[in-house]
């Protein structure tokens, strides 16, 4: 009851805020209150909702897509087949069994039920939810239920993983591993950032010399060679000449290390590219000339002059490289044996479990929603030609 | 009259040099020419005869891939030919010598107020703190004519119009306070009334700090409006030097009269307009005679084969073309050259007329 009371007070409070913004902007209140114009009429928040809810109806639009592309990929009966019949099922226990997942699931009813069902799970309103598990008992059945819990957005339940208790929820198995992943990829950001911007600027800076060439060469063969088999060299380049532990290991830092590095090297590759190219365009601007020859001296042209205009593109890459950290990444996580959520739709698909197939979709277009968002607001921030005013 | 002057920057038979593509181009061929205290030069000629270039040599700022292969350039009993390193530059630029360059649109940092623009010169070159800076530059926007200056003074260059802008690049100019004043082409990139607005301006100022200024352009028209000397540039080389006077009222170089017969303003309703056929030569290969005589209709046998040399014409005024040679046969000049007062006379009541419109 608390948790339903805090969840509708939140959203409440989110949609008065946003009319209350909307009816100030268009000045029907607080018209001509400077203070209430400056904090709720502000180019940026408006801006930003106005993002927010084209958003909500592009997600809105994908998600109609994958629920009738996953109802055609996965249908009820043959998943119910490849989850439950195995291991010497009865048939009514395997009708039991099946009729309380597709009910979990959202399969009864018409299609348009089913949708409906789809969009009140994943619809961010606080909701009870209750599942039942079969216990059997003497060779007799019995339904027991035997948890209710409250949820924000309802991905479902999952089945049949290893590792994972039948009737799970998608919830418990996601997040753990989201923020294994985000532990590891945050630590890669950085090191792909600490790495790349020195190694582009440096390129840029000794244009043609032996540095840039040797950078140049690097990031070729980074193009070259397919990211799977580069992460393989890195691997044994790491794992066997440094002798690095190859198994990822959470409670063992040096574990850690070989992903991290993988990650870092490959990463700084692209962002030293891109700071260079954007460098050596500044290098030839014309307000860098003039500078020039207004007697700037060069270190204070490299960094005021050409430095800062030349992050400014590169800054709208942040916030997705912080918030792509939270999706991991497939390829490494397996290599390294990193139980992350980089493998999370692998494992899904592979294990017919369309729920977690689903829940990693929305959740990656929803962090790149968020992430593009971001990226806008902090490009914005550093660029003054860049206004919200419509 | 020119050696009671005092010589600002004395240019000695240099010559600049561009590698390209792993080839060496000579595209300032052996130059020589003064440029005296408080006066305005004009470097005048077509695009690519290398006036950009030449000046870029004074303040070092020659792309990488150029080198001055040869002669000197004395300013202030320094050869600035011999300098090398950035070091020895920041010592001139700037400070001494400054430039404003062709499009204001993009000489301005985007992401840097205008304020900030300037105020970092004054704190660079005079040591002031930020606050006497931001006073300073304040005085200086309301020089160059910036309305409301303080108010002005944080906006962004995006902000501003394209002559606006290039009375900051002024201001900026201002700022350093030199002793010479290189005006690349500060107008072409600026509509009409603007150009003369931004012309005035330069000249006010001047007149004010006592620079000297050197000023590059195509257009002769505003050559007559600003400079004290000429120097006609035609295919890495200075074709013909002189007062004001000696280049708009007797010409003698071939080149110069088909530069000044192509001044649009001078043309007359019933004459189509006229125009220098044929390209400039490619500084690719050696440049053999006289590189203009392929487009000269004057040109004589000789100057398919023999560069040259300079004439002296009076005491302010050289040229060199074969034709001022005592061997030369005594050509007539074109028609729009023997009336060029009268055209030109012309030309300033109809300018007059017009500036008068556009200011009602």
């Amino acid at each position: 009851m608390a948790s339903y009371l805090i969840g509708y007070t939140i959203i409440g409070v989110l949609v008065i805020f946003v009319v209350f913004s909307v009816l100030v902007k268009k000045r029907i209140l607080f018209g001509n209150t400077v203070s209430v114009q400056k904090i709720f009429g502000h180019p940026l928040l408006h801006y930003s909702l106005r993002r927010i809810g084209s958003s909500l109806i592009s997600i809105a639009l994908a998600i109609i897509v994958t629920f009738f592309l996953l109802r055609l990929a996965y249908p009820a009966q043959a998943t119910c087949l490849k989850l439950f019949a195995g291991n010497h099922v009865s048939e009514d226990l395997f009708k039991l069994r099946c009729d309380t997942w597709k009910e979990e699931m959202g399969f009864s009813g018409s299609v348009l039920q089913q949708l409906g069902t789809f969009f009140y799970n994943i619809l961010p309103l606080p909701k009870n939810i209750c599942r039942t598990d079969i216990v059997i008992g003497n060779g007799t059945f019995s339904y027991e239920i035997y948890s209710c819990r409250a949820f924000v957005i309802n991905f479902g339940t999952i089945y049949n993983l290893p590792g994972f208790p039948d009737g799970g929820f998608v919830i418990d198995y996601m997040l753990p591993r989201m923020m294994t992943s985000f532990k590891v990829g945050i630590i890669a950001t950085v090191l792909e950032l600490g790495l790349g911007y020195p190694f582009g600027i440096l390129m840029a800076r000794y244009q043609n010399g032996i540095f840039d060439k040797i950078g140049k060469t690097y990031i070729m063969t980074i193009d070259a060679i397919p990211g799977v088999a580069y992460y393989y060299i890195w691997m044994a380049i790491l794992c066997g000449l440094f002798a690095l532990p190859r198994v990822y290991d959470p409670n063992n830092f040096l574990t850690w290390l070989p992903i991290i590095l993988t990650m870092g090297f490959t990463g700084m590759s692209g962002i030293g590219l891109w700071v260079r190219r954007y460098m050596v365009d500044e290098f030839n601007a014309d307000y860098v000339k003039f500078a020039r020859s207004k007697g700037l001296e060069e270190g204070r042209i490299m960094r005021i002059h050409i430095l800062r205009n030349a992050v400014v593109p590169l800054v709208r890459t942040f916030p997705s490289a912080v918030i792509g950290a939270l999706m991991g990444t497939y390829y490494l996580e397996n290599i390294y044996n990193v139980d992350g959520i980089g493998r999370a739709i692998i494992v899904a698909n592979s294990s017919y479990n369309s729920s977690l197939l689903v829940a990693v979709i929305i959740v990656s277009a929803l962090l790149s929603v968020i992430s593009y968002l971001l990226g806008d607001i902090v490009t914005a921030m550093v660029d003054p030609r860049i206004s919200f005013t419509s | 009259m020119a050696n009671e002057k005092e010589v600002v920057i004395d240019v000695k038979n240099l010559s600049v040099g561009f590698h390209v593509r792993g080839k060496k181009t000579n595209v300032i061929r052996n130059i020589s020419f003064p440029v005296y205290r408080g006066e305005t030069l004009a470097i005048v000629g077509e695009s690519g005869s290398g006036k950009s270039v030449t000046t870029k040599t004074f303040t070092g700022m020659l792309d990488s891939n150029g080198f001055i292969s040869g002669g000197s350039i004395i300013f202030d009993g320094l050869d600035l030919a011999k300098f090398k390193t950035n070091d020895d530059w920041l010592q001139i630029r700037g400070k001494r010598i400054a430039t404003i360059f062709q499009d204001p649109m993009t000489s301005l940092n985007p992401l840097l107020t205008i304020g900030y623009q300037i105020s970092e010169v004054l704190i660079l070159h005079h040591g002031l703190s930020k606050k006497e800076a931001k006073e300073e530059a304040i005085k200086l926007l309301a020089k160059v004519r910036i309305p409301n200056p303080e108010e002005r003074y944080n906006d962004y260059p995006f902000q501003y119009s394209g002559g606006m802008r290039q009375r900051v690049v002024i201001a900026i100019a201002l700022a350093c306070r030199p002793e010479v004043l290189i005006c690349d082409e500060p107008t072409t990139a600026l509509d009409v009334t603007v150009q003369a607005q931004i012309i005035a301006l330069i000249k006010e100022l001047q007149e004010e700090y006592k620079w000297t200024t050197i000023f590059i352009t195509h257009d002769l028209g505003v050559v007559a409006n600003v400079a004290d000397r000429i120097a006609v540039m035609y295919a890495g080389q200075i074709v013909e030097y002189g007062t004001v006077e000696d280049v708009f009222y007797h010409p003698e170089h071939p080149y110069t009269w088909a530069l000044l017969a192509s001044l649009p303003q001078l043309g007359t309703k019933d004459e189509p307009l006229s125009f220098i056929v044929g390209n400039p030569p490619s500084f690719a290969g050696e440049i053999i005679g006289d590189a203009f005589a392929p487009r000269n209709e004057y040109a004589m046998n000789i100057d398919f084969v023999m560069e040259p040399p300079i004439f002296k014409i009076s005491e302010t005024h050289w040229a060199k073309t074969w034709l001022l040679s005592p061997n030369a046969p005594k050509v007539k000049k074109p028609k729009v050259i023997e009336e060029l007062h009268l055209r030109m006379k012309g030309a300033a009541t109809e300018l007059k007329r017009q500036e008068g419109e556009d200011y009602e």
